[in-house]
Parts: C-alpha cells; structure tokens; sequence
C-alpha cells in the first residue's frame, strides 16, 4: 500500500513541478497521494526513517540561506511574533465557539480542531484526551489544503 | 563548488541533526536538530552547499505524501459529515488570516511575500517548505512559525486541562 500512496506522490510531484507550479513538487505530491490514499484504510505508511532525512534535508536547505543578516533581524521579530499569537489566539476562540455554539460539536473536539498548531500534535492530543480524531484531522486537513493552495497562488501577485 | 565528499560529509551531518532534534522531541525537531547542526558549520566554513536539488525535490515530495495521506477514506467520511462547520470555520480563518497579512505588512518590517507566509497557520515542516519553494525569507518564515507551534503545543493541553477539570466540577 505504501508504493501506490509513494507513487500517486512521485507522479503528482512530478507533473506539478514539470509544468513549473509555484511550490509544484509539495502540491503536487499532496495531490496524488491524497488521491490514493482515499480509497483507502487509515495508515501510516510513510517510514520514519524516510521522515526524518526530508525533515533534515529541510534543515539543511534552511542553514544554507542563514546568513549574518539574517540573524541580526531576528530581534525584530517580537512585534510580528505578538500580532501573530494574539490574532490567532481570537481566530481559534472564536471558531471553537462556532463549532460549539452552531455545529454542536465537543468543546475539546472544537478546540483541537482550531487550535493552529501541528497536524501531528493536535491529532496526538485528540487520541489522548478522547476527543474526535477524525474531525479533528479533517479540519486541519481543509485549512492546510487552502493554506498549501492559496499561498503559492498568491506568492506572484504579491510579489 | 562543494566536491561529491564534502556533500556526503554534510548530508550525514544533517541527518545526525535530524535524529538529535528527533530525540529530544521538539515540535519540528529533525528540521530544528538539523538547522541548528548546520548552519553554524556552513556560517563557520566557506561551504555554501545546499541540498543537491533531486534531494530537495523528494523531501518536498515526501512531506506532501506525508499530507495527502491524512485524506484517508475515515477523514473523507469525517469530511462529509461536519463539511458545512469546517468550510465556515476555515472561511472565518481565511478573512482573519488576510486581515493578519495586512497588519504585519502595514506595522512590521516584515516583506509583504514573508508576511504571506508567516501568518497563516499550516504546519511547520509544510509552511517551511513553501517559503523555501518560493525563495521568501525562509529562515524568517520558519522562526515565526516554530514559535507559533511551541506556544500552542505548550498551551493547548493546559486549556484542554482547564476545560476538563471545569467541565468535572460542573458535573
């Protein structure tokens, strides 16, 4: 099973980063893999070892663009880092009250589901606290998708 | 030019930094373990190596594998069933999303493509391979977005906590 979602990544990344799409290889590989894998059982098929050299490859790429520049702007940061947290602290309030209030949905459910942390983390603390993983999972999954879209869409406009 | 050794030579030095972020089990850990590993040796030296870029292409694939197969046939059920809550929930976050972009450009000095990529909420292994897809300030990009994780994944249990235990005393 893990060859046909690895294969469904390798194809989409491929056509996606042939024709030039901005961010091709990631949504392209989001694409097909995501196409297999919903005819499918839930499974984690992709081996940690595999894992972690892509996480680290992705350290590696991030160093290389580290220059002394760079890190004398960090300290410039609060102010953006401040916005961020208290803009998505009301975001996540106030969807977890929408989800509540009008869908009915289980406050820790709502909560997970809108808290704007990792995909992996949230799941894992929805298993833990036993709140619903599956819509836990699909509401990170939807904002991700959008995110992994409209992002790359928007990059040439802004720039 | 990086010589084929010296490559391999980094290569083994960031999968080492990789398991060490690994093992102290950071959010983003192999990335984090594998940044801080080397970029003090690639600043130090006069190697400017990046990822050979066959190995960057499959670590993007890899991580939109790692994506697409949460889209399971359970999540797509899940999706069908809570679709109308979800699309609003991610609509509302879309137009507070895009009010964030404006801010940041308007009051941070903050360039408007890395503002684009620092205020929506993805995941860190995801929002940091964009922003180096697209070349926009990935170190920037990936510093905001860590912190963003470490703060939730920090305090989100202890709300979870707060609720459950109100939710006790209610009962």
């Amino acid at each position: 099973m893990w060859w046909q979602r690895l294969g469904g990544a390798a194809v989409g990344a491929t056509i996606l980063h042939t024709l030039g799409v901005p961010a091709g290889a990631l949504l392209g590989a989001v694409a097909g893999s995501a196409s297999v894998a919903a005819t499918q059982p839930r499974a984690d098929t992709v081996p940690r070892w595999v894992r972690l050299a892509a996480f680290a490859t992705l350290g590696w790429l991030l160093a290389s663009r580290v220059e002394p520049e760079t890190l004398a702007l960090l300290p410039d940061l609060a102010l953006p880092f401040l916005l961020i947290l208290v803009t998505l602290a009301v975001s996540t309030a106030a969807s977890t009250v929408l989800l509540v209030r009008v869908a009915g949905w289980r406050t820790g459910t709502a909560l997970l589901g809108s808290a704007p942390g990792g995909l992996a983390e949230m799941i894992a603390l929805s298993a833990v606290s036993g709140d619903e993983r599956e819509l836990v999972a699909a509401l990170h999954l939807v904002r991700l998708l959008v995110i992994l879209v409209a992002v790359p869409a928007l990059v040439p406009v802004i720039a | 030019m990086t010589g084929a050794l010296e490559l391999l030579a980094l290569a083994a030095l960031a999968l080492a930094g990789g398991w060490l972020g690994w093992r102290l089990h950071l959010p983003g850990g192999p990335i984090l373990g594998s940044l801080l590993v080397m970029a003090p040796v690639l600043l130090a030296t006069d190697l400017s190596a990046e990822p050979p870029a066959p190995l960057q292409l499959a670590a993007f694939m890899i991580i939109g594998w790692l994506v697409g197969e949460g889209f399971d046939r359970d999540t797509r059920g899940s999706l069908i069933r809570g679709l109308v809550p979800i699309t609003i929930a991610v609509a509302a976050l879309t137009i507070i999303v895009a009010g964030l972009v404006w801010l940041l450009q308007a009051l941070t000095p903050l360039e408007p493509i890395a503002a684009l990529l620092v205020a929506p909420p993805g995941g860190l292994s995801q929002m940091v391979a964009l922003s180096l897809s697209v070349d926009a300030d990935p170190v920037v990009v990936a510093t905001l977005q860590f912190a963003r994780v470490l703060v939730v994944v920090v305090t989100v249990p202890l709300v979870l906590r707060a609720l459950n235990g109100h939710g006790a005393q209610g009962r």
